[in-house]
């Protein structure tokens, strides 16, 4: 039940003519610093699409690997549905990679999966994991995922939150047998992990 | 004191606008001043520095379910494509604690039923936050004028919210996520055929246009025949004589018409997103449905046009602030229409067999909201709403089509079988409502937290309500959360109720020279809102990641519960017509509600395999006391449900779902009536192959699904609503739908 004192306030709003109210509300909601700060999530995307620039910054690739490839080109490919697409679009629009411009393609067809040389797998395709480091295995693929226990399953690198911030595992093997390498500095600070197989 | 209502509702207007339009410029000029941490800063960061920034921040996450102030439950996208949800009628039907009766009521079509509390009026639907339900609180029919298509999650939040919501949060608040235009990235298309001539489609679209603007529409279209009821219940749908309410013969057995029952439905919602911070916002949402659903053919006449058209749309504009790290603000500006599209008709004896039917409501809404947070431990966060309010009331049998583009008073229109000389009146409604709220949320250890919080409202037509909720949570380690809450709520009168009437004259007089009618509805302009207060219990206890047990107790009073009772006999309320039985709305009734659920939910998770099940056991009980002492249980609502299914899949792409729902007897909506509507157990399917052809350059991202409903094809009825309805309302037969879904990335 409303005690004397909401009584007493509930009269002053009554008699509160609306001009005043929305008066109070017109200067509560002047935007002072508002628009200044983005969302977390957008910024988590933006944080890891930094990631997967860095480690094609710090991975080699085989000569052989951009033979297949349109001339002087590099592909990253997105599978499945973290919202990394926009971002990946600008990267390829404003960065190269080795010297190389970046082609950058979202859900490609399964048999055309060998021919991304960064293979970004969200953590929808959990069920679907093998299947798609299937599709790749033998080739050189840098394969990056981004959930529990990717890395341990066969991807090569699995960024991972902790704390609040982004870090990466890496799965030596499974690097190795694309027949890639990673520069000291990427594997000094990633933690290293054995795969299952 | 209609004069000061239209004035200030006008006042209210005018300054609602030159508020927004005095927002915007600063709004805008602000933006391009934005001092964002830009991505290609980021990009040019070491590994090393990636490593510290922070991507979540203890204020910035997603509350956890567990640590959330209320009893919810969250239904994700993926959930609702893995067991075919396409409405939100189809999510609630399979919720714990939720009773869902279709097909059983002229006016909206079916009724749903929270925690043994029934009423589609008495909880709102929102869409990203916005109320999308009808803003001045009419029941609406709830089906595929909600889809779901667009969805991320949908958040079911039980129990009384008026705390934080304001009027009609009564029972529950239901919110619809949308995915966002990054999440989309790229559009989405559906079709879907199925039995009784049934048609689905869908477009989805969602992308960044730049980096800070993000645009997101969509829109659905669907329509049906729906199945010919009269071929699978024949008994209840045998020709029989249609009677007037004098029991006079309308139309013979022998020229009685086929049955019909088609819907047909569309939405659009278009999202227009500056930088996460500014959001432009609008949805729209028809729906079709026949007003003969659920009568006795006894009663009414089948007609293709006998359709009641819902028509709700809403606008919006947000804008999130952030004062400073620790205090940030979100100012919304809406308006809102719900109406009653003139062309709606009833052919049922109360209506002669042929009336027409219009109600508008409108709202202006301004809502401003400070959160303060301090050391991720405690939360204060405070508000304030100001609404605008302009309503005609559910007119009365209407001879003709009402003309929107005249005034009510101008319609020109008189009461059936009156020789036109009875005029129709229109009781036009302008009133306000300004509330203010005051949540607070503490984390005290790691094993105690609490929130407490109150919103006062002062309604120009009832004056002030005042609604308090205070709660405390405890963890037992991170595998058990007990929840114990006392939440109150109130639930506006709809001008609906207030002063709709209804009723039509016989076409003879008196010997006093008056028409004379045998029954109208008669409005109450001092109906008052009904009061709710809960107890609420919830515990929740995580055996291991993959088995969950949930539980909840409550126990809910309704006071002033709206009944509609006799009204005085031989009524003058149309000037020149004696009427000589009335009914109307009052607040008399007491409802007494106690209930519990229980859910279990496990997975199996192999390398390529998964398999989720649920199971849900509810049980309600109370009684409802109204007017002359007479008592039932709670109306439209069954005493005991089990809802149960699985989910199976493999290699993420195929899956399948059974679903089973048991339905203990379900008391009617009259309750004199001694019958109850028969237990039934209904078993519905969805399965479906997402990437069906993966290797395919342009179909890789195609999928197909499956659905039937009813698949035993059982016989099953749902509780019925009205006088001249069935008290058990008979329910589809077995139903197949086919669709199809294309992405374009």
């Amino acid at each position: 039940m409303p005690c004397h004192a909401v009584k007493i306030f509930a009269t002053t709003v009554m008699w509160l003519r609306p001009s005043v109210l929305a008066l109070f509300l017109f200067v509560l909601g002047l935007p002072h610093h508002s628009l200044a700060q983005e969302g977390q999530p957008a910024r988590e995307a933006k944080v890891k699409v930094a990631f997967i620039y860095n480690f094609a910054k710090f991975a080699n690739w085989p000569d052989r690997a951009f033979e297949t490839l349109p001339h002087n080109s590099f592909s990253i490919c997105l599978v499945g549905k973290e919202p990394l697409g926009n971002l990946l679009d600008q990267l390829a629009g404003s960065k190269t990679i080795k010297g190389r411009t970046i082609l950058f393609r979202k859900n490609p067809p399964q048999h055309d999966l060998r021919n991304c040389r960064i293979l970004y797998i969200s953590s929808s395709e959990s069920l679907r994991l093998d299947r798609l480091l299937k599709a790749v295995a033998g080739h050189p693929v840098l394969t990056i995922g981004s959930a529990e226990g990717y890395a341990k399953r066969g991807a090569g690198i699995n960024l991972f939150e902790k704390n609040g911030k982004l870090s990466f595992e890496i799965n030596r093997k499974a690097i190795l047998r694309s027949g890639l390498t990673l520069s000291s500095e990427l594997l000094a600070l990633g933690v290293l992990v054995e795969g299952e197989n | 004191m209609l004069a000061l209502g239209v004035f200030l509702n006008r006042l209210i207007r005018r300054i609602l606008i030159a508020y927004f339009l005095c927002l915007s410029p600063v709004i805008l000029s602000s933006s391009a001043h934005a001092n964002e941490e830009s991505f290609e800063m980021i990009l040019e960061l070491p590994l090393a520095a990636l490593m510290k920034l922070e991507v979540t921040t203890p204020s910035s996450t997603s509350q956890k379910l567990e640590d959330a102030p209320g009893t919810i439950i969250v239904i994700t996208k993926q959930q609702i494509e893995e067991r075919g949800y396409v409405n939100l009628l189809d999510l609630l039907q399979d919720l714990p604690g939720i009773d869902v009766n279709q097909k059983s009521v002229e006016e909206y079509y079916n009724q749903v039923s929270i925690r043994g509390n029934v009423g589609n009026d008495n909880f709102l639907i929102m869409q990203d936050g916005m109320r999308i339900s009808s803003p001045t609180g009419e029941h609406i029919p709830i089906s595929d004028n909600f889809p779901l298509y667009h969805a991320r999650q949908v958040e079911v939040a039980f129990g009384p919210v008026s705390a934080i919501y304001g009027a009609d949060a009564f029972t529950g608040v239901i919110n619809i996520i949308t995915e966002s235009a990054k999440e989309l990235d790229g559009m989405q298309i559906s079709s879907t055929v199925g039995s009784d001539e049934y048609y689905h489609n869908y477009l989805n679209f969602g992308e960044s246009l730049t980096p800070r603007i993000d645009l997101k529409f969509g829109g659905h279209w669907q329509s049906s025949q729906d199945p010919d009821l009269s071929k699978t219940y024949t008994r209840e749908f045998q020709d029989v004589d249609a009677l007037d309410t004098s029991n006079n013969i309308f139309r013979a057995a022998s020229a009685r018409e086929d049955f019909v029952a088609g819907t047909n439905s569309y939405s659009f919602y278009l999202d227009l997103d500056i930088n996460e911070k500014l959001n432009f916002g609008f949805t729209r949402s028809f729906l079709s449905h026949p007003t003969t659903t659920g009568v006795q053919p006894k009663n009414a006449i089948f007609d293709k046009d006998a359709d009641w058209n819902t028509l709700i749309q809403t606008y919006k504009t947000e804008l999130k602030s952030s004062f400073t790290d620790t205090i940030s603000g979100n100012t919304k500006l809406s308006y809102s229409k719900y109406t009653t599209l003139p062309s709606t008709k009833f052919t049922n004896n109360f209506a002669n067999f042929n009336a027409f039917k219009f109600a508008r409501g409108r709202r202006w809404q301004l809502d401003h909201k400070v959160d303060y947070k301090t050391n991720g431990k405690h939360q204060l966060s405070g508000g304030v709403t100001l609404q605008s309010f302009n309503s005609i009331p559910k007119t009365t049998d209407l001879p003709s089509e009402y003309d929107p583009d005249k005034e009510a008073g101008d319609q020109g229109l008189f009461h059936i079988g009156t020789s036109n000389t009875l005029p129709i009146l229109f009781f036009e409604q302008d009133f306000q409502n300004y509330g203010l709220f005051v949540q607070t949320q503490s984390k005290w250890s790691d094993w105690l937290s609490s929130f407490a919080g109150f919103r006062y409202d002062y309604d120009s037509r009832f004056h002030s309500t005042f609604n308090p909720r205070v709660g405390a949570i405890f963890k037992y380690k991170d595998s058990t959360n007990l929840k114990l809450m006392y939440s109150e709520a109130f639930l506006a009168p709809s001008t609906n109720l207030a002063f709709s009437h209804f009723g039509t004259f016989t076409g003879n007089k008196d010997g006093s020279n008056r028409f004379i009618s045998d029954f109208f509805r008669l409005p109450n302009p001092d109906l008052g809102p009904e009061k709710t207060r809960t107890i609420d219990a919830n515990l929740t206890h995580k055996f291991d990641e993959n088995l969950v047990l949930k539980g909840g107790f409550y126990f809910t009073m309704v006071e002033d519960q709206i009944d509609i009772v006799s009204g005085p006999s031989n009524s003058e309320f149309i000037p020149g017509g004696i009427i000589t039985s009335t009914s109307t709305a009052k607040n008399v009734g007491r409802l007494d509600v106690v209930g519990a659920d229980v859910t279990v939910e496990q997975a199996f998770n192999w390398k390529n395999k998964k398999l989720n099940y649920w199971i849900s056991y509810s049980w309600v009980d109370g009684t409802l006391k109204k007017l002359g002492g007479v008592t039932s249980n709670p109306p439209v609502t069954a005493k005991n449900k089990i809802k149960a299914g699985f989910t199976f899949t493999y290699l993420n792409d195929y899956f399948i779902t059974p679903k089973l729902i048991w339905v203990d007897e379900t008391n009617h909506f009259v309750e004199d009536r001694s019958e109850k509507v028969s237990p039934y157990a209904l078993l519905n399917l969805h399965l479906g192959v997402r990437n069906i052809f993966s290797n395919s350059k342009h179909w890789q991202a195609m999928s197909a699904y499956l659905s039937v409903t009813n698949l035993a094809d059982v016989k099953y009825f749902n509780a019925g609503g009205g006088s001249n309805s069935f008290g058990s309302s008979p329910q589809d037969p077995r139903r197949f739908f086919l669709g199809i879904r294309k992405s374009f990335n």
